[in-house]
């Protein structure tokens, strides 16, 4: 094993054990002394001293055994668990990724650690006044106090002198140093030590009264924190980078490929089922067809083993995005003042790796809003009967072919009515379509671009732009999110993701000579009805489905496609939905459902509505797919246009 | 796929049909490709295309852009198709037998210039400046007017017949 081997192995550990850490430190301020947490606690900061000397970080080495110390001293109970402990040891976690991440990125370390070394060092110091009584014999008393303060550095971290050192001249008459000492040494220890000097004819040790320690230790803290200013922002703090595998490391851009390759060798495979399926029309005795026959079989089932896997090694747990939650609802909460309970649900869910990377943002910006718009002040929920702390709940699991995500809190909800007014307010639907509207509608409104219903604009969240870019976030990865909420008692969002965007299942559909693919995840029913049975509603076609009445959309009408003559009395209908809301899309023939391997149509084209890819069919020609979004704003745009108001469209 | 024309194999298949005559040393570096559109020819320089192809599939492609015919698979990359005919507003033709798909790159993206056909290649002894209107097209589509043995040739310019 080489070193860069190594290092890998290395980087994959130290990643392992931080997130760990992260989370140990977290219990710790949940839980108080737990000699499980301390212990588990010590046990890294030990595995990361050990691995970074071996690798010769001696700065990680160096912040690791101080912790280590400190945890030690836990554990003895020898020092309690306090806030600042908890807070000095986040603060290592901070330094640790910063050093971590310069490792990664050019294999060195450049944060200093001095302060907070220096500060895990001072942790359990107690403070000392110690006065020094010089003996008359002493002939030089200005270089001997200089000869005792070197000595005491030794032992101690020295706040304080009296008189100061070098303002002393030698006559000067004076016969007693006092000092204030910072220190882990015991009191008799240290006076011992002092009598022991030269000229020294006596010292006294007194306990310093604690309550002005903070003053005198805090401009000593300051100092060094200027000494090293690099240290106030450790890298690798807030926006930290996108979490990595844990055991092996593939460059992206290989798994991109592969994953290429393998939708090519799926495409191929079933242009050579079809190329069978033909030679066996025409020469249907002939046996070396059965050996075909059996020959694609195997292929067929290998690709999808294949795939499968290629599949599986894009796939992360949910776990590797949730890790990085607990910090940051803590964080968020203090600087609200808000007490909130973070429970996460579902962390072994297995997703798509750049799914991963890209529902991160969408996520945080759900959890922020939560703790600032939803969960009240703990003076208000205790008012309102509720526990002071509030709790937000992220789940995820599988359900079919799809991920659902909730992001849930239990605080004020969101007001319909509110919402309206905001709107209205904003200009973003007019007043009258406005009173017509269904809460369930009303709340849809928050999606749009513009809509912020704090009235302030806080730090944390909201500057109007929230929720809709969220929104298009998620349906960039051919998601839907929605929206439920119960004043005075909380709002839940869901979000619904495929599993991979690379491949989907695939309804294909042909509107007149051209063939179309739906994503079968949006595909709620196929009917096929008489046409007599459509009706005119207002001029929309509609259709009573189960006794619910479905618009219907030629989609030909949208795209442009010169209508066929057809004799047929039957149409068929695909029933497409979007939370709640249905739309049935005539079509001419339906081909059937297979998989297809999602491709961009490129940016020369550039976004059409309605379209969210291609993907190569079987005999190698090109099929649009796509997009239940795209379609249901098509709807409403055309929707607009006819009835004359196209500044209502959205 | 033995349908496919790299360029290479375009240029030496091409060199047979039109011999070329010894040019100026500055010149000898610019060949420029001749294509068909109805009874007209334009060129195009040789280093801007990657590849031509034989007319095949192309899917239509929705509210895009109105010369755009669609878009085709070429080796397993969606390649849009843009129709010179559209472009220049011309008729539709019905002979598309020996349509060709001349593919260039254009910002980074491979893009297919759908033709009637692809005539040789060639050098120009001169290029003048384009007019306003060259042969009832917006000259602002021409980069300049080729000279050639067999007449003038407008030279495209893949810039402005590719965007908007």
């Amino acid at each position: 094993m080489d070193r860069r081997d190594m290092m890998g192995v290395f980087l994959s550990e130290v990643e392992n054990q931080l997130q760990l850490l992260e989370r140990e430190i977290l219990n710790l301020e949940r839980q108080g002394e737990s000699p499980p947490v301390i212990q588990s606690l010590f046990r890294i900061a030990h595995t990361l001293k050990g691995s970074s000397a071996a690798m010769g970080f001696e700065d990680m080495k160096r912040l690791t055994h101080e912790m280590e110390n400190v945890l030690d001293k836990l554990r003895k109970q020898q020092m309690p668990v306090t806030p600042q402990v908890v807070n000095l040891l986040l603060q290592c976690l901070d330094h640790l990724h910063g050093l971590k991440k310069e490792i990664e990125q050019e294999g060195a370390t450049r944060t200093n650690v001095d302060a907070v070394v220096c500060q895990l060092r001072q942790l359990d110091n107690r403070l000392w006044r110690c006065k020094v009584r010089l003996s008359d014999r002493c002939e030089m008393k200005g270089a001997r106090a200089h000869v005792i303060l070197n000595r005491l550095k030794n032992w101690a971290s020295v706040l304080s002198i009296e008189p100061d050192p070098d303002s002393l001249t030698e006559e000067a008459a004076f016969q007693e140093i006092s000092f204030i000492l910072a220190t882990s040494l015991e009191p008799g220890t240290l006076q011992q030590q002092l009598r022991e000097l030269t000229d020294v004819e006596d010292a006294e040790v007194a306990p310093f009264a604690n309550d002005s320690a903070d003053d005198l230790a805090a401009p000593a803290a300051e100092a060094e924190r200027d000494a090293t200013p690099e240290n106030r922002n450790p890298p690798g703090n807030g926006k930290e980078g996108k979490k990595i595998g844990q055991t092996v490391r593939v460059d992206v851009d290989l798994l991109e490929s592969i994953m290429n390759l393998v939708g090519e060798l799926v495409i191929d495979q079933t242009r050579i089922v079809q190329v069978g399926n033909r030679l066996r029309d025409r020469y249907a005795a002939d046996e070396t067809l059965e050996d075909l026959e059996q020959i694609t079989n195997r292929f067929s089932r290998i690709i999808g083993e294949l795939q499968e896997s290629v599949m599986k090694t894009r796939m992360l747990p949910i776990e590797h995005l949730f890790s990085r939650f607990p910090r940051m609802v803590r964080d968020l909460s203090r600087t609200l003042n808000k007490d909130v309970h973070l429970v996460l649900e579902g962390k072994e869910t297995e997703l798509d790796r750049t799914v991963i990377e890209e529902i991160g943002d969408p996520l945080i910006h759900l959890i922020r809003n939560a703790i600032d718009h939803g969960i009240e002040a703990p003076e208000v929920r205790q008012r309102l009967g509720k526990p002071a702390r509030g709790t937000i709940r992220i789940t995820a699991s599988h359900q079919e072919n799809q991920v659902v995500l909730t992001v849930e809190d239990d605080g004020a909800g969101i007001d319909a009515q509110k919402v309206k007014e905001t709107a209205v307010a904003r200009q973003l639907i007019p007043a009258q379509n406005a009173d017509t509207m269904s809460e369930a509608e009303l709340l849809q409104l928050i999606f749009l671009p513009g809509f912020s219903t704090a009235s302030t604009v806080s730090e944390i969240s909201g500057r109007g732009v929230g929720m809709d870019i969220v929104r298009n976030h998620i349906e960039k990865l051919n998601g839907l999110i929605d929206v439920e909420t119960r004043l005075g008692q909380g709002t839940k969002f869901t979000i619904k993701l495929p599993l991979t965007l690379a491949i989907l299942r695939g309804l294909l559909i042909r509107l007149r000579d051209t063939i179309y693919a739906l994503p079968m995840s949006s595909v709620v029913e196929i009917v096929r009805i008489p046409k007599k049975d459509i009706r005119s509603i207002k001029g929309q076609a509609v259709v009573k489905i189960r006794d619910k009445v479905v618009p219907l959309i030629r989609l030909h009408d949208y795209f442009r496609i010169p209508a066929g003559k057809t004799n047929a009395r039957h149409v068929f209908i695909v029933v497409v939905g979007l939370a709640e809301k249905r739309l049935g899309l005539v079509v001419d023939e339906l081909i059937g459902n297979q998989e297809i391997v999602v491709k961009s149509i490129g940016s020369y084209i550039g976004k059409i509505e309605g379209v969210s890819g291609a993907t190569i069919l079987g005999d190698g020609s090109v099929a649009l797919i796509l997009d239940v979004t795209g379609l249901f704003r098509l709807a409403d745009h055309f929707k607009a246009i006819e009835s004359g108001n196209l500044d209502d469209a959205v | 796929m033995d349908d496919v024309l790299r360029p290479g194999q375009c240029i030496d298949g091409l060199r047979g049909l039109s011999p070329v005559k010894p040019m100026d040393d500055v010149l000898r570096q610019d060949q420029y490709i001749v294509i068909e559109l109805g009874m007209e020819k334009y060129a195009l320089k040789i280093s801007e295309v990657c590849e031509i192809i034989n007319m095949q599939k192309v899917t239509a492609v929705p509210n895009s852009k109105t010369f755009l015919e669609g878009v085709t698979n070429i080796r397993g990359k969606i390649v849009p198709i843009v129709s010179l005919r559209k472009r220049f507003q011309l008729e539709e033709t019905q002979d598309a037998h020996r349509a060709k798909i001349v593919v260039v790159n254009y910002r980074d993206e491979l893009i297919g210039i759908l033709v009637d056909g692809v005539n040789q290649v060639t050098r120009f002894s001169a290029i003048h400046p384009s007019a306003e209107v060259v042969s009832g097209v917006d000259g602002s589509y021409f980069q300049g007017i080729g000279q050639a043995e067999e007449g003038l040739i407008g030279i495209l310019n893949l810039e402005q017949v590719l965007a908007g």
